[in-house]
């Protein structure tokens, strides 16, 4: 580069402009930092005042079923503040301190004023708005509501769900559980929304589910069906495995779910399927079902070529409390010799 | 030899000296160029994504039945000559807001009382635990535990250094999720909820980091900050400006791109899983964080695994920063030197065809920019004095050089800054905010030159394979004061 020439009063120009362009986004970022610190302390401020005026009313509806005789009001601009609190309230809290807490905000008109949050761009304030009408049952925002559950954000799509199960009960059912086998909820959050619907059959529910969704969503929807009915998932999964010849994805799905010693028999049986994501989920189920001479016998399988096998097969062996820890150790350098070959 | 031949070869070398100053002119014109261009990237790619995740920060509404999501964590605290704070942040550590915690203080053969004031604090006596023996370590003495604590189990080892403590708390974790903090490291009661967020909603997550702030200057109780200053020490001030931009602009931008290779061994969250599948933690390196991120990184692409790093701004954790000169030096040429054992560790991620983001932006960065910086600096300073002694120096375009650098540092420092105010307050009033925007002039004209002299010093002695210590950090322990 030759910078030389008589170009040196252009050049000089451009530098001085350059300098002078970033002097100014340095002091444009410096006022921005004075005014989000002061925009941050104030909003934390606020936070505590909401809570300072309403943590007393709250205590006392809870402990002694008291209200003040002048209830405040909440102005519009508290409004996000106090559902917060609110909803941090009602989940600490069951029973009859729970329905109080409800009382209070429908005589407080909490669902009204959230209503205008409910297709907010900021994601914390539509939360907290579809949560509100959820809890009040706001019949109003049901719109609002069914067009959040589809949004592509998980906490917003599974907020509204809870919310439409709340006012809609089993009305909703199908459109929920449709949605839950998106695949963007995990299987803890579609067992909380099978606890919320309160199925009088989940098994039906289950079946139909499994068989609209299942390549892409089985395991999710079998382990979300686990925490809520052990005992109907694991006999379904049984049945499932009764059948090598069911698809893979079906018998993967299965032996995730099994957790009884009594199973190892099935089990043991997957350990030589064809396809390798059996086996792997076969030997995890065997690691949780099966005793010691079950484990032991994995151990040929750390000849296998499949990265994956080997790694559980690892995991099966070493986390068994029976096991010989040398032999675990003995096998643990093998497969970090592996690591070492492969990387 | 004559005269003339001899002003000849002078000439010719001269000529020779020159060109290659002028190569070296134009590399670093692209080199400061290309770092303006990085941090701009990184910014943009961070910015719009961190700030609508952040929007759901402090949020959580659903929490029926939320504690069963909380998948247990076992969090272990290495300890080396740590008496004067480990009862304290066992203590503090026993406080967090967390379902399911395993606590595991692994005291590494201190030299001091550190395993003494445990067992008193906390009337502790032998226990019989089974440890596993996925990776191995060096023997372990004593396990000790109390009934009256059932989530506190310390460790006493032989002396192995603090990838061995890790790798002891590792294969005695009870838990998926393994927590490895220093054990001077005050985390807030609810930093681990957050932290976990991502293994939560993302079962693929092997890692997450934290951000981590300074406690110096400001007071604690009950493990939360109750006053955050400035601190006084100009040292300490410059470390915060430091690692406020650590964390809160180029964290967010890598993780973003996928290409965050380093997550601190302050306060940093693993699936235990992964990392016993990975062969644990690494005695060759000082840098046994930053190569163990490196090495899952590896691992899970070699494998066609799919996997997620993540950053969690708002889980933060308080560390004590240096505030002498000694201890600073120390700590620097320490990370200096980890970052070069790593990155040669790992030369081949830059080539492999399957790296990805990690090999291809995250390895090239921290190797032309953090890894040979002082060296291209160094280097740089020289070619400047070649140009100045032989009367050919362009002011224009060193001008321009130094005017790049110096907005690459400023921009990311004061973008970060804001970023973070936009989250947390970093401190308490104006006043302390305008001295730690302060400090940024005496970072960039003190405190950057002296730690280029120690990085090129750390440089040297990696490429000569000197062993050194880990040095002692001068630790002043934390302000606690009891809650009013």
């Amino acid at each position: 580069m030759d910078w030389s020439s008589s170009s040196n009063t252009d050049d000089s120009a451009k530098l001085l402009l350059f300098a002078f362009g970033f002097l100014a986004m340095v002091a444009m970022f410096i006022v921005a930092t004075f005014i989000a610190r002061a925009n941050t302390a104030r909003a934390l401020r606020h936070r505590a005042q909401v809570q300072a005026q309403w943590r007393p009313i709250f205590m006392g509806l809870i402990s002694l079923h008291l209200l003040p005789s002048k209830l405040p009001s909440v102005p519009q601009r508290d409004a996000l503040e106090f559902a917060r609190f609110w909803i941090e309230n009602l989940n600490r809290i069951d029973g009859d301190g729970r329905q109080k807490l409800l009382a209070l905000g429908t005589q407080l008109g909490l669902a009204a004023k959230l209503r205008r949050h409910l297709r907010s761009v900021h994601l914390g304030h539509r939360v907290l708005a579809l949560c509100v009408a959820g809890r009040l049952e706001d019949v109003g925002a049901l719109p609002a509501i069914r067009k959040a559950l589809y949004s592509s954000n998980p906490t917003v799509s599974f907020t509204a769900a809870m919310a439409l199960v709340r006012i809609e009960g089993i009305r909703c059912k199908e459109a929920v559980l449709d949605r839950a086998c998106e695949g963007d909820w995990g299987a803890p959050y579609i067992a909380q929304i099978l606890r919320e619907l309160q199925l009088e059959n989940t098994t039906k529910e289950m079946h139909r589910m499994l068989k609209a969704h299942g390549p892409k969503q089985g395991g999710n929807l079998l382990q979300a069906w686990a925490q809520v009915d052990y005992s109907a998932s694991a006999q379904y999964a049984r049945d499932i495995l009764a059948n090598p010849r069911n698809e893979g994805w079906l018998l993967c799905g299965s032996l995730r779910v099994l957790r009884s010693p009594s199973d190892a028999t099935l089990v043991r049986g997957y350990l030589a399927h064809q396809q390798w994501s059996v086996r792997v989920q076969a030997v995890n189920a065997m690691a949780r079902v099966g005793l010691r001479g079950d484990i032991e016998s994995l151990t040929p399988m750390m000849e296998e070529e499949n990265w994956w096998l080997q790694e559980r097969v690892l995991d099966a062996v070493k986390g068994h409390p029976q096991f010989n820890a040398k032999a675990a150790q003995q096998l643990t350098r093998q497969m970090q010799d592996r690591v070492r070959q492969k990387t | 030899m004559s005269i003339d031949h001899l002003i000849g070869y002078l000439t010719t070398g001269l000529s020779y000296l020159l060109g290659a100053a002028n190569w070296m002119q134009d590399f670093m014109l692209a080199y400061v160029i290309g770092l303006l261009f990085i941090y701009l990237l990184l910014y943009a790619a961070a910015v719009f994504p961190f700030r609508r995740r952040m929007q759901l920060h402090d949020l959580n509404v659903e929490a029926v039945r939320d504690d069963t999501l909380y998948p247990p964590i076992a969090l272990i605290l290495p300890a080396y000559n740590e008496q004067n704070v480990i009862a304290e942040c066992v203590k503090t550590a026993m406080t967090l807001d967390y379902p399911s915690l395993q606590i595991i203080v692994v005291c590494d053969g201190p030299k001091d009382d550190t395993f003494g004031v445990l067992v008193r604090a906390f009337s502790l006596e032998p226990i019989d635990l089974r440890i596993r023996t996925d990776i191995a370590t060096k023997p372990v003495v004593q396990v000790m535990g109390n009934p009256l604590y059932p989530q506190l189990t310390v460790i006493l080892k032989e002396n192995g250094g603090k990838a061995d403590a890790l790798n002891v708390g590792l294969n005695a974790a009870r838990a998926p999720l393994v927590c490895c903090c220093d054990a001077d490291t005050l985390i807030e009661p609810d930093a681990l909820r957050r932290l976990a967020r991502p293994f939560r909603e993302d079962p693929t997550t092997v890692a997450a980091a934290g951000a981590l702030s300074l406690t110096n200057g400001s007071t604690f109780a009950k493990g939360r900050a109750v006053q955050i200053r400035a601190p006084e020490n100009w040292l300490a001030r410059i470390q915060t400006v430091e690692y406020v931009r650590a964390f809160y602009f180029g964290r967010m931008g890598f993780e973003v791109l996928g290409a965050m290779l380093l997550i601190s061994g302050a306060f940093g969250l693993f699936s235990r899983h992964a990392v016993a599948a990975a062969g644990g933690y690494n005695h060759a390196t000082q840098g046994e964080d930053m190569e163990l991120v490196v090495r899952l990184h590896r691992q899970s692409r070699e494998t066609g695994r799919k996997y997620r790093m993540a950053y969690v701004p708002d889980a933060v954790a308080w560390t004590e920063a240096p505030e002498d000169l000694k201890s600073l030096k120390s700590q620097r040429m320490r990370w200096q030197r980890g970052l070069c054992e790593t990155l040669w560790l790992h030369r081949g991620m830059m080539v492999s065809s399957r790296a990805g983001a990690p090999g291809w932006i995250g390895y090239p960065y921290f190797l032309f920019y953090e890894c040979l910086s002082p060296a291209i600096e160094l280097l740089g300073y020289v070619t400047l004095g070649i140009f100045i002694l032989a009367g050919y120096a362009n002011w224009h375009i060193w001008l321009t050089m130094l005017l790049f650098a110096i907005s690459a540092s400023l921009l990311s420092t004061f973008a970060a800054l804001y970023e973070q105010q936009k989250l947390r307050p970093l401190v308490s009033n104006n006043m302390d905010l305008i001295r730690i925007m302060a400090s940024v002039i005496s970072e960039l004209l003190v405190f950057r030159p002296l730690c280029l002299v120690w990085r090129f010093r750390a440089i040297g002695q990696f490429i000569s394979k000197k062993k050194v210590s880990w040095g002692a950090l001068q630790r002043k322990g934390f302000d606690v004061t009891a809650a009013k």
